[in-house]
């Protein structure tokens, strides 16, 4: 998970800065921003652990983060800045507390960001959107002698999730007073157990600063950006194809009600073959065909063991229809400068055995490194609430010039 | 473009690093019959997927003492686990049962009977497995075909006894008629139960008793000696040969035959009723064989016949009875 997470992070940074140096080359100008935020925040009590089932024996109700960022955005005369002139992206970096040291940690979260405006509401107030995803480090994991009672988190670095609604108010033309509620996600993608997860409900309050802007590119509902095509924006379609893997974890319950997680890590690995229509520059949505190859998938229908429970279990590899999926699924995608997120819903068709015949759904953050090649960090759910698998990969996109301005 | 196929490379490489293989085993035998019904001297092969096997054990009703050799025929031992994956041949013998367990090479299992005298199939189940995981191959050993009985001797020169000087009583009463006046007559029936008695005397009784297990359920009937004037002959008498004992009705005597006899009034006295017994012992040798095997076999041990053929009246006197 470390490793992962850390990669996918230098290279999501590393994308974000090429692409700003691409960028750079036609208008020779990046917008630096500042930011800082204070978020006070509710943690969901989904298990027993945060109603104060803890060393402490008291509730873990809230949670306390202070965050730091680095942005920047294109510059108004450039084509991308011309094309999402209020879009921001960056890194950041995000101190939380849950008043619970000993037994959860206060992680420490690293993540790329960007955030973007939804709708001007007056002069100087527009409603924004913020997203953000990274890893956060420094938490307290599970452990049967010392650490008994936190079922929730099973490794020291997990996944970092935030999607936020934000008021934006222009207070200056350097600085702006944001606020508003976002929902955070922390777990790590079944590569370890436990992986109950973290999630909260944040305020959040913070200033902005951009000493560098543009008076032609601040927040001016009265002068929404308008670029077009040479010829007009036609609609068109383009064809994603994706390459991922990842690894993940698995347990098994045994006859008794007790459990063991199963040593070593599983493979997956995955292609989709994903025509999008592009119905605006925002957006584009179509169907995906994903195949997946699960090694862990169906195997607790193969244990091999005949003594139950034991620790040295095993298993029969299972036949791989039982390993192997392939579904279909709808995807729609909002399309932002190197960013895009894909969230899709399907069902695979071909399949056999309960792991693999099920509605899944996916989370997927595509980061553009060219302009036809994009990284790709996903997420994959079964029946909307079983974690099943990261997809960590990359995609090249067809057809993709089919468009240009 | 490098930096991609780099990128592609490595998860690639991941994948390929990540698969967990450690936790998978190979099911050694991924169907296994529901049983193996062996046939007699017909090897029952069993065909393996993988050599990660041993035969563990092997299970019946009553305990099968395995000696287990090498392939060379060189006995081993004679307890089981195999282990590592060794090689041997597992053979049992026994009155009624012969089997042979082989394990050859890692791939396959043969089990092999050469004999079953069992009038049922014997049920076996051998355990094989690892570490990790046993499964058991359930096995229906058919009952090999039975033998039948060639020929009977009688050892009538060294052997045979002769008398019927023998008497056995059947019946008695104290007729007490001190308090009567007058006389009373007292009838009995002296050969009501006196059949011909044939006993069986075996060498083996465990062989004997398990008779049904050469001849199988319906049991042969051999030809006995009968007596004519004191000297044996062989008619066509015949009894079951598997049972010890057992009687029939000849016809010599008339079971619904009467005697009587008169108490007088103030007599007291007891009446005794005996049958005469012609009886004989002699050795007998009952050669037997299976037709299809031809294996050959020997029953002996002696036969005594028993054969009511007049009966007596006695009066004891009672103070001597006394």
């Amino acid at each position: 998970m470390i490793k992962y997470i850390t990669a996918l992070m230098l290279l999501c940074l590393v994308t974000v800065n090429l692409n700003a140096e691409r960028q750079d080359s036609i208008s020779r100008k990046i917008i630096h921003v500042i930011g800082l935020d204070f978020k006070p925040a509710y943690t969901f009590p989904t298990k027993s652990f945060f109603k104060g089932e803890n060393m402490a024996e008291s509730p873990i109700r809230t949670n306390l983060s202070g965050h730091i960022k680095y942005g920047f955005k294109f510059a108004p005369d450039g084509y991308m800045g011309k094309m999402y002139p209020n879009t921001i992206q960056g890194i950041g970096v995000g101190y939380n507390t849950f008043h619970n040291r000993k037994e959860i940690g206060n992680p420490l979260a690293v993540y790329v960001f960007q955030t973007s405006r939804i709708a001007s509401l007056t002069h100087n107030l527009s409603l924004d959107y913020e997203w953000n995803f990274g890893a956060s480090f420094g938490w307290k994991i599970y452990d049967a002698e010392r650490n008994p009672f936190n079922t929730i988190v099973g490794s020291k670095v997990n996944a970092y999730i935030n999607l936020g609604f934000l008021l934006n108010w222009q207070i200056t033309k350097e600085m702006a007073l944001r606020a508003g509620i976002e929902l955070s996600h922390y777990s790590n993608g079944n590569t370890s157990y436990p992986n109950y997860g973290v999630n909260t409900l944040d305020g959040r309050i913070g200033l902005m600063w951009c000493p560098q802007d543009d008076p032609s590119s601040r927040f001016n509902n009265k002068k929404m950006p308008a670029v077009t095509p040479k010829y007009g924006f036609k609609q068109y379609i383009n064809y994603d194809v994706i390459v991922y893997g990842a690894t993940k974890k698995k347990g098994i319950v045994w006859h008794d009600g007790s459990g063991t997680l199963i040593p070593g890590s599983f493979a997956v690995a995955g292609i989709n073959f994903n025509p999008m229509y592009n119905f605006n520059k925002y957006f584009r949505a179509g169907l995906s065909l994903d195949a997946q190859y699960d090694e862990s998938a169906n195997i607790t229908d193969h244990l091999a063991n005949t003594d139950t429970p034991t620790d040295d279990v095993k298993f029969f590899r299972p036949p791989f229809i039982e390993q192997f999926s392939l579904g279909l699924s709808a995807r729609a995608e909002v399309v932002m400068p190197i960013f895009s997120i894909n969230l899709g819903i399907g069902k695979n068709f071909v399949c056999r055995g309960d792991d693999t015949k099920h509605f899944y759904q996916t989370f997927v953050l595509k980061t553009d490194i060219t302009r036809n090649v994009f990284l790709h960090v996903g997420y994959q759910l079964y029946n909307f609430k079983n974690p099943n698998n990261l997809m960590l990969g990359i995609g090249y996109r067809f057809n993709a010039d089919k468009n240009r301005y | 473009m490098r930096a991609i196929h780099i990128l592609i490379s490595i998860i690639c490489a991941t994948l390929f690093t990540c698969c967990n293989s450690e936790i998978f085993i190979y099911d050694f035998i991924k169907e296994v019959p529901d049983t193996c019904f062996v046939e007699n001297k017909i090897p029952y092969k069993l065909k393996f997927d993988s050599d990660n096997w041993d035969i563990l054990n092997v299970y019946s009703m009553s305990a099968l003492n395995f000696d287990i050799y090498d392939l060379n025929g060189n006995l081993k031992k004679n307890y089981l686990p195999l282990e590592n994956g060794e090689t041997a041949i597992l053979s049992y013998e026994s009155t009624y049962i012969a089997l042979r367990i082989e394990k050859k090479d890692s791939k396959t299992m043969e089990i092999i009977c050469t004999k079953n005298l069992n009038n049922s199939p014997v049920n076996i189940k051998i355990e094989v497995g690892n570490k990790y995981t046993r499964k058991i191959i359930e096995v229906s050993i058919k009952p090999t075909n039975k033998i039948i009985i060639d020929k009977v001797e009688y050892d009538f020169e060294n052997d045979f006894y002769y008398s019927n000087d023998v008497i056995e009583q059947v019946d008695w009463i104290n007729a007490n008629l001190a308090d009567s006046k007058e006389a009373l007559t007292f009838s009995f029936y002296p050969y009501r139960n006196s059949q011909r008695r044939i006993e069986f005397y075996p060498d083996d009784y465990n062989v004997f008793f398990n008779m049904d297990k050469y001849l199988g359920n319906q049991l042969a009937e051999i030809i006995i000696p009968d007596i004519e004037n004191g000297k044996p002959v062989m008619r066509n008498t015949k009894v079951i040969f598997g049972l010890r004992e057992q009687s029939f009705w000849t016809g010599r005597v008339d079971r619904n035959h009467i005697i009587q006899t008169t108490v007088q009034g103030g007599e007291t006295k007891r009446i005794e009723i005996y049958n005469r017994i012609e009886e004989f012992n002699v050795n007998y040798k009952v050669h037997a064989s299976n037709p299809y095997t031809g294996e050959k076999c020997i029953f002996t041990g002696r036969l005594n016949s028993k054969d009511p053929f007049d009966c007596l009246m006695i009066f004891p006197n009672l103070d001597n009875k006394e």
